[in-house]
């Protein structure tokens, strides 16, 4: 006959085991995945990055507000890499995260894109141009200078 | 896509072509070194090269990892203007026609740009302008690989490691066999499969996805792409042309190339060759801005363009984009190599080292200096330190101080060797500057400005004048 405080003691653990171990597995099947991108953005383009190899279909949301009252836009994982570029930003703050599924969750990032001021793009803009047409006529004036002379006439140049 | 992986082709079908088609190239590379008696066949293709293959080497080499996968990058980056600016690079190769038409008719026994430098400023802008044109020989290098292991990956998710491995054996051994003779022969078909193929797969992509869908998608999610006053992307504009002048005026490629062509053909081949190139980034450009509406964002700019392609085209297309890209990163890859060797074997080893050294022993010295460029590119790309566009403009901030050190030493008898070391340093040191405190894309701007600012101080201030005789050097030894 079995110790009947015995056996009650191992039906108690096994129920105890049972119960324990449902939410554990429950939780195995959801991957929390950790999201992370640079805090700012001078040129519209930066990338997501991933902690771990992303899964089937999964799906970046983008924001202008931290709590994704308004999905602004959606894009979908490409493959199995875990990097993800996106571009073509204007100024502003964007918040990212990974669409919330049975199986998948993510932490919210946040970007904040600001461009380089105009005076700066600007002024570079026109000494590139500046320096470019000296560097032009300069090319074509010496060369058709020296175009109909010998080397032994070059000496004149 | 394929099922399982996601990527356009299998691994397995990576690797076969990458085989199949180095076997092709290297056989090829060997065949026709076969005809290479002396350093100087090996070296400049016994300077008698015709305008076919002139246009053809001077355009096809142009068309490299910048044109196949970082000219899709920076549009997928800077939008419009990014496609656009990377177009006008092919300045570089137009405006270097009349310098090539000078440099033949000043050295028309000339071996390299160092042996220019060397002879016209001497000693002090000759050790600025050799290490300027070793980080840029091993920037490009660095990129060209790290460009093959990029396209495996994005097409078949091959290891990184493994293409880039292939790209450089298949490269290092035809230009082994064959010297300047394969580099210029390959590129002559090279150049052929490049123009159909950019062709096909835009034909493809428009008839595919629809401009007005990829307009509208861009204009919603992207607008900052089509914005034509894109702060870096304006920055960005200039700065790719003196980066893309600076490249070609300095560097030994083209000079090579200049002076291995026969007679006056330098001049209308590299003209041709820019207007050829001139649309090329239009199209490969083009194509990244569809990538917002198939779904397409990826890991590395650099991947945006062939994983577009592939995914528009399939699995053929993928193959064709594959082939495509893979004969321009060879294209340029190879030419690299032979210059850079013929650099290092002329200016460092024959005139630093053993000026005595004969024929045969200049050969074989120039090929085990390929041997160690492989080697030593393979090392440095080990470790993928940078993505192509960042890792090429960093170059910017070396070779555009030599552009006008390089112009005005070919024209102007009064620029000294001592204003020319000055530009080509403190240039060089201000793009750097620039590039780390505002952007890559500002590097080579400042630098060429620095530079210019500089040369025109030496022409207003020296009272030297160079004696053009100086640059036909008398060779040593004829062994």
């Amino acid at each position: 006959m079995p110790n009947r405080y015995g056996f009650i003691s191992y039906i108690a653990l096994f129920l105890l085991f049972t119960l324990l171990a449902r939410p554990v597995a429950a939780q195995d099947t959801m991957t929390q995945f950790t999201l992370s991108a640079p805090e700012q953005s001078r040129e519209g383009y930066f990338v997501l990055a991933l902690d771990q190899a992303p899964l089937r279909g999964m799906v970046v949301q983008q924001s202008s507000q931290a709590d994704f009252i308004k999905i602004d836009a959606e894009f979908v994982w490409f493959g199995d890499f875990e990097k993800m570029t996106l571009t073509g930003f204007s100024d502003g703050n964007f918040y990212f995260r990974l669409k919330p599924a049975e199986n998948v969750q993510s932490n919210v990032v946040g970007v904040t894109v600001t461009h380089y001021p105009s005076w700066q793009a600007y002024t570079l803009f026109f000494t590139g141009l500046g320096l470019f047409i000296l560097l032009v006529i300069t090319i074509i004036t010496l060369h058709l200078r020296s175009r109909d002379t010998k080397v032994a006439e070059v000496q004149d140049d | 896509m394929t099922e399982a992986s996601g990527f356009a082709l299998s691994s397995t079908l990576g690797l076969t072509l990458v085989v199949l088609f180095g076997l092709a190239w290297v056989l090829f590379g060997w065949y026709l070194g076969r005809a290479n008696k002396t350093h100087e066949d090996f070296a400049l293709a016994g300077r008698n090269v015709g305008f076919a293959l002139a246009s053809a080497t001077a355009m096809a080499t142009w068309v490299t990892s910048n044109t196949t996968l970082v000219a899709p990058q920076l549009t997928y980056q800077f939008g419009v203007w990014g496609m656009v600016g990377y177009s006008f690079a092919a300045l570089g190769l137009i405006l270097f026609a009349p310098l090539a038409a000078r440099i033949k008719r000043l050295m028309p026994n000339g071996y390299t740009s160092g042996d220019f430098v060397r002879l016209r400023y001497g000693q002090s802008a000759w050790w600025a302008f050799i290490l300027i044109s070793v980080v840029y020989a091993f920037g490009w290098l660095i990129s060209l690989g790290m460009a093959g292991g990029i396209l495996l990956e994005a097409l078949s998710g091959l290891d990184y490691h493994i293409g880039m491995t292939a790209i450089l054996i298949i490269c290092v051994g035809y230009t082994l066999f064959g010297g300047l003779r394969a580099v210029i022969a390959t590129d002559f078909i090279q150049a052929l499969i490049i123009i159909l193929g950019v062709v096909l797969i835009a034909w493809f992509l428009i008839d595919t996805v629809s401009l007005e869908t990829i307009h509208s998608e861009v204009q919603d999610n992207h607008p900052q792409l089509l914005d034509l006053l894109f702060p870096a992307a304006i920055m960005f504009l200039f700065n790719n042309i003196f980066f893309g002048l600076g490249e070609i005026f300095h560097s030994n490629v083209w000079w090579s190339r200049a002076l291995a062509f026969k007679g006056s053909v330098a001049f209308k081949a590299y003209l041709l060759g820019g207007v050829l190139w001139l649309p090329i980034p239009i199209v490969t450009g083009f194509i990244a801005l569809a990538a917002p509406q198939l779904g397409i964002f990826p890991p590395s700019a650099d991947m945006v363009g062939p994983m577009v392609a592939a995914e528009v085209l399939g699995k053929i297309g993928a193959v064709v984009v594959f082939i495509v890209v893979f004969s321009a990163l060879a294209s340029s890859l190879d030419s690299l190599l032979a210059a850079t060797s013929d650099l290092v074997t002329r200016d460092i080893y024959h005139k630093k080292l053993k000026p005595d050294a004969g024929d045969k022993h200049l050969l074989r010295f120039n090929r085990y200096s390929i041997l160690g460029l492989g080697i030593l590119t393979w090392l440095f790309c080990l470790p993928k330190i940078a993505t192509l566009g960042a890792l090429l403009n960093f170059a910017g901030a070396f070779v555009a101080s030599t552009i006008f050190p390089i112009v005005l030493g070919l024209y102007n008898r009064r620029l000294s060797g001592r204003y020319a070391a000055l530009a080509m340093t403190l240039g060089t040191l201000s793009g750097l500057a620039g590039y780390f405190v505002v952007g890559f894309y500002v590097a080579a701007l400042v630098s060429c400005s620095v530079s210019a600012l500089i040369c025109g101080l030496g022409l207003l201030l020296s009272k030297h004048k160079f004696d053009w005789q100086q640059l036909n050097e008398q060779e040593e030894h004829s062994a």
